[in-house]
């Protein structure tokens, strides 16, 4: 009987131990490399995460396969220039905080395998400093614990994870309220001090601002009268440095398209009076750059979408895109699946997301409605007019759908208790992120549903977050509403 | 019943069948409707469309006068969508003068609802109709009750109608064949009906040249075996095109069309008729001038002999929206009152019409404004002393958008009559005109949500 109990307890104790020490370790997730100036990139991305993450791997530091629920992100990039290459490597908190930066050159391949070695202990080094002194700091200086009951266990993939409010997440920020029903936005650079350009458009005004703690006003220009902003999208298309704001605009009854640029503090028109409509998106996660679409004598969307280019101080179009059924430039984009081909997704005209082969066969549509926009403009129907009671057809544009890197679909959602033909009032909203699976649409996370109808969004990829523009009161008869930018990280 | 006639009936039934065999899904829920309150301060408007000339030659003789009254429509549109390609549109409408009227108002022969505690039927039927895409070659087919617009801006007709049309696109081109029967007169129980009928048949192309030109060409045919007074005529044919342009800040759409065919087969009269006109936008200042010219070819007899005036199905069935008119052309705003001193005729009897129209019109904000002036004559008068002269209007309107769908306007008319209208006698025309009548006015408030 004693030695049972001397036994039990002898495993007891290596068990509790084995837990202890598990329990003790840092999670790491080593994400895929970003490799240039070579051939053969595709592979060499997935190995030299392989060989960092089982090289990083011991007692103390365990390499899980998802970044879900890591305690350090490591991300890594690997240059070639001549003969000489650079591995470098950053670690990360999942709150954005920069741990450490390493680096290891040298030349010729032979060399690479020893340096991925070396980075592995310098980052090995710099994570446990960083953890204990996070562990050991005093309890007073420690920011506000914030209880994440879901995070805290690794939730299987079907579970739905709410996303606590923005403003109780460290990466959380909202804004103060906007003056107006704001209607789009756009996202400019960062400029030196951190602070990030947006640009936030109303019926008739472009609004400037800097995101740092707060949304500073920068500059505003009021349009005529007679002109009403469908939409603003950035892009740099002259390769300056500094994107420019593509104002989709209408005059009276015509495209009447603007690009504006930053000039210091303040808003200088470039061009002017350009007849197309413009949305900024990443085709297949790709570069971002800025397509336009034509509008007929009859027909709202004319013709394909083209690529805008800009050539001198003139804009021109260019590389047609023949868009599937449904699609015009507001309500698609591209992506590719994990085989490398390349399919359209386009939310239809009763608000489905469908997605097509690039030869146009349907292969998925869903079951749920997504998308959906109150931005709308009127084009003269008179004729109809006996049949319609309205003098206007209405054309409704469409939210964004953002495509990145990894092929991961992203698109809002709006719904309200109040959408009637051409009445819409939404008044909640989620942004939700789909892959592809081979035969459909599989979600893979979603935000927590606002109570806001949500005008314009904008995804940045390097910082994995989702700028959104709320309107946060509606435009009364007189009232003019309010908005609100915020800002949620996608972990 | 013709061959031609049949097949079509034929192609109709066989596509209707090809549709309803695509595998049932979800249905989609889809509503439009509006809601249209006007209150009218006028010597000329009573709630009514005339649809002849002496019924608003009646109204011509209250002089000075004037009444308050207010109505209202209301129209309500279900389509039942079972998939991208096949939906079901059914479409309503509810007339009402505020008090009610009785006696054959709308519709029925009972009240319009606006007596004290309502309870009246007023449901009118607007359309019923299949809409769908066949399945194999992607032709557009509605089937059923349906609207239908002419290429001439709804002078020859604009109907709701029991037709098929099919409507193909091989872009740039869009053809459409269509075929309409708007009168069967064949008594209830007959057992082979589609005797007494009159039928409209439709062919239209358009292209779009380029983003900023569309051309189009169209041939109507009628057979009117049914009425010799609905239309007057027994067999029109119609040739015509059109197009539709933008240079620079002006949008301008042209048509022309030339009638011809058999107005009376047995006393061997023909017809010869044409007709021509533009409408048009340019931008100018904060707002735009709009602008529409129409000539319609008149008869001085038409009594005997051939008929060089402008046919049209019915003038109940005829609009002319661009002219921007309230008094001298029907405005296209209007609801129960639909109506103008020529009542609803503007061939004036066959005499022709020729009027030039203009103003402008402008946003500021959720403020929206217009005003016009138009002027219209005969083409044709029927005596030496008859005058052509129909009168000049000027109208100007108002309004506040209070939410995305509602509107409110205040508009106000006057129109100075000419002496075809308003003359001495054995000036004014015939039907039409009251010697030394009071020129009309009117002024309204206009409430309208459209969903």
């Amino acid at each position: 009987m004693k030695n049972k109990v001397i036994i039990i307890s002898f495993l007891l104790a290596v068990f509790l131990t084995g837990t202890c020490a598990a329990a003790a370790q840092i999670k790491a997730y080593v994400g895929e490399f970003a490799v240039s100036g070579m051939q053969g990139r595709d592979e060499l991305k997935g190995t030299l995460q392989t060989l960092l993450s089982s090289r990083l791997n011991d007692e103390t530091i365990l390499t899980v396969d998802a970044a879900t629920g890591a305690d350090v992100l490591v991300s890594g990039s690997y240059v070639v220039i001549g003969k000489v290459y650079s591995l470098d490597a950053v670690a990360k908190e999942p709150s954005g905080r920069v741990l450490t930066r390493v680096f290891e050159q040298g030349e010729g391949q032979d060399e690479l395998i020893p340096a991925v070695g070396r980075i592995a202990q310098k980052l090995k080094s710099e994570i446990l400093k960083s953890h204990a002194q996070v562990t050991t700091a005093p309890l007073a200086a420690a920011p506000p614990v914030v209880p994440k009951p879901e995070a805290a266990v690794p939730a299987p993939a079907e579970i739905v994870k709410p996303q606590p409010a923005a403003k109780d997440v460290a990466s959380g920020w909202i804004s103060q309220r906007i003056a107006g029903a704001m209607t789009g936005l756009a996202v400019g650079r960062t400029v030196g001090d951190g602070e990030r350009e947006l640009f936030v458009a109303g019926s008739h005004t472009l609004k400037f601002y800097r995101q740092g703690k707060e949304l500073k006003l920068v500059a505003e220009y009021a349009f005529k009268t007679d002109e009403q902003v469908l939409g603003i999208d950035t892009a740099d298309l002259d390769g300056d440095g500094k994107p420019e704001i593509y104002v989709t605009a209408m005059s009276g009854e015509a495209l009447a398209s603007q690009v504006w640029t930053v000039d210091g503090d303040n808003l200088k028109k470039i061009a002017g009076a350009l007849p197309y409509y413009f949305r900024a998106i990443a085709l297949e996660g790709k570069e971002k750059r800025v397509y336009a679409q034509q509008m007929g004598r009859d027909a709202d969307f004319y013709g394909n979408v083209h690529e805008l280019v800009k050539i001198g101080e003139k804009y021109d179009l260019k590389t047609p895109i023949t868009l599937p059924r449904f699609g015009h430039i507001y309500n698609f984009n591209r992506f590719t699946d994990g085989a490398g081909k390349s399919h359209y997704v386009v939310i239809n005209e009763d608000g489905y997301l469908v997605v097509y082969s690039v030869d146009g066969e349907e292969l998925w549509r869903s079951s749920d409605k997504f998308g959906g926009s109150e931005m709308y403009f009127k084009r003269d129907d008179i004729t109809r007019m006996r049949f319609t009671g309205d003098q206007y057809r209405w054309i409704f544009l469409e939210q964004r759908i953002a495509v990145n890197k990894a092929g991961e679909i992203i698109v809002p959602r709006n719904s309200g208790t109040f959408v009637v033909g051409n009445n819409r009032s939404y008044r909640k909203n989620s942004v939700f992120c789909f892959t592809w699976n081979g035969s459909s649409l599989e979600e893979k996370w979603r935000t927590k549903e606002n109570q806001n109808y949500l005008a314009d969004f904008s995804y940045d990829e390097a910082g994995k977050e989702l700028i959104l523009l709320e309107v946060v009161k509606k435009e009364g008869i007189v009232d003019k509403g309010a908005s609100a930018v915020s800002i949620k990280r996608v972990e | 019943m013709s061959i031609k006639k049949k097949l079509l009936a034929v192609a109709a039934a066989g596509a209707l069948t090809a549709a309803t065999a695509v595998p049932a899904m979800a249905l989609e829920n889809e509503f439009h409707g509006m809601f249209k309150f006007f209150t009218y301060q006028t010597n000329f408007f009573n709630g009514s469309t005339f649809a002849t000339g002496a019924a608003a030659q009646a109204h011509l003789k209250r002089g000075a006068n004037s009444g308050l009254f207010a109505e209202q429509r209301a129209r309500l549109q279900y389509i039942a969508k079972a998939n991208d390609d096949l939906k079901l549109v059914t479409h309503f409408e509810l007339d009402s003068r505020f008090g009610g009227v009785t006696g054959g108002y709308k519709g029925t022969t009972g009240n319009d609802a606006g007596n004290l505690d309502a309870d009246q039927l007023t449901l009118e039927t607007k359309n019923v109709y299949l809409d769908f895409n066949c399945p194999i070659t992607g032709t557009n087919v509605k089937a059923g009750i349906q609207p239908w617009a002419d290429s001439y801006k709804s002078l020859f007709l604009l109907a709701d109608m029991t037709g098929v049309y099919a409507t193909k696109k091989f872009d740039p081109l869009t053809v459409s064949l269509g075929w309409f029967r708007f009168n069967d007169q064949d008594a209830a129980g007959d057992q082979d009906p589609g005797k007494k009928t009159a039928d409209l048949i439709v062919l239209d192309g358009k292209y779009a040249v380029t983003k900023d030109l569309t051309v189009g060409v169209n041939y109507y045919n009628v057979q009117n075996d049914a009425s010799a007074t609905s239309p007057a005529f027994e067999l029109l044919h119609m040739v015509g095109a059109n197009a539709a342009a933008k240079f620079g800040p002006a949008a301008v759409d042209v048509f022309a069309g030339y009638q011809f065919g058999d107005f009376n087969k047995t006393s061997n009269r023909d017809i010869s008729a044409y007709i021509a006109g533009t409408t048009g936008k340019v931008k100018a200042g904060p707002g735009s001038v709009n602008f529409a010219a129409i000539y319609l070819s008149g008869e001085g007899n038409t009594t005997t002999g051939d008929r060089g005036d402008f046919q049209t199905i019915s003038g109940p069935t005829t609009y002319f929206n661009p002219a921007n008119m309230w008094l001298l052309i029907r405005n296209g705003q209007a609801v129960n009152s639909s109506t103008s001193v020529l009542g609803t005729d503007n061939t004036v009897g066959g005499r022709g019409l020729w009027g030039i129209f203009a103003g402008y019109e402008g946003t500021v904000n959720k403020l929206f404004y217009n005003a016009n002036v138009g002027y219209a004559e005969t083409a044709h008068a029927r005596s030496a002393v008859e005058k052509k002269s129909l009168g000049t209007e000027v109208n100007a309107q108002v309004g506040y958008k209070l939410y995305d769908n509602l509107t409110a306007s205040v508009a106000a008319a006057y129109l100075l009559l000419g002496d075809g209208l308003g003359g001495k006698s054995g000036q004014v025309i015939s039907g039409f005109g009251v010697i030394d009548a009071t020129n009309p006015y009117m002024a309204n408030v206009q409430l309208s949500y459209v969903f």
